[in-house]
């Protein structure tokens, strides 16, 4: 069944009009959870924090720091994420 | 003559007698008989010259026979000779291929020991690794507070404006 290009097209836009106005899903783990002054340094380093949706989860493992995951992006600033770089540096050592 | 005792016509029948036996002798028994030992001799010389040639064929043959021998005797040496020579060669040649093959795997068991080693080396080496930050994490988890932590936290997020911080997957 072929469908017509210009329902093609209205059904993109109207699509897009509504990811647009649905928020953007933002998870955001912590050993801790954050204070006001933690959140607004997180919202001058990434300002779409601002506009979207952040599930907040607590997990001991990450040590200290957070790890904020944006879609398929993931910003780590854990120690534990350190950890884990500085074993990839010594892995690729020598 | 009669008075010594001479009868002529005794003697002309005693010649006559002579010159006729004589004749028939001569006829019918000395020519038959000499004809008889001719061909006796004849036959006795032929026999002679079949047995000289016999005998120069035979010894011909024993002469030719010593010349096979020796001959054969020459060839097999020769024969012989020749098969320890290829003999020789071949074995040359399977001990220098052998010394190869051998020299080729010893090569390869060499490269293959070296592969492990590097192998096992890299493996103890991430071994060891992973312990480490598994030991540093352990003891950031059991010796870093609870007001540690959160410092840590507030000091990560106030430097990320700064640029101190700055990383991202």
């Amino acid at each position: 069944m072929k469908i017509s290009t210009d329902i093609k097209e209205n059904l993109k836009k109207y699509l897009n009009e509504l990811l647009k106005n649905e928020k953007e899903k933002v998870t955001l783990v912590s050993a801790n959870a954050l204070n006001d002054e933690e959140m607004s340094a997180l919202y001058k380093y990434i300002p779409r924090l601002k506009e979207s949706q952040i599930d907040f989860a607590i997990n001991k493992n990450v040590i200290a720091g957070v790890l904020i995951k944006i879609r398929s992006k993931v910003f780590d600033l854990t120690l534990k994420g350190q950890l884990n770089n500085l074993k990839n540096h010594m892995y690729e050592v020598d | 003559m009669e008075q010594l005792g001479i009868d002529l016509r005794q003697i002309a029948a005693q010649l006559i007698n002579f010159v006729l036996f004589f004749l028939i002798f001569k006829k019918f028994i000395a020519t038959p008989f000499l004809h008889f030992l001719n061909e006796g001799r004849k036959k006795e010389k032929e026999a002679e010259d079949i047995l000289a040639k016999l005998k120069s064929d035979e010894e011909n043959l024993s002469q030719k026979q010593a010349k096979m021998k020796e001959e054969m005797k020459k060839e097999m040496e020769r024969v012989l000779k020749e098969a320890k020579k290829e003999a020789e060669a071949i074995k040359n040649e399977l001990i220098t291929d052998a010394k190869k093959e051998a020299e080729g795997i010893k090569d390869r068991a060499k490269k293959q020991l070296e592969e492990e080693r590097e192998k096992l080396n890299q493996a103890a080496k991430e071994r060891m690794i992973d312990l480490s930050v598994a030991i540093v994490d352990k003891a950031f988890k059991d010796y870093l507070d609870e007001d540690t932590k959160k410092r840590i936290t507030r000091y990560i997020l106030t430097n990320l404006a700064k640029g101190e911080v700055n990383y991202e997957n």
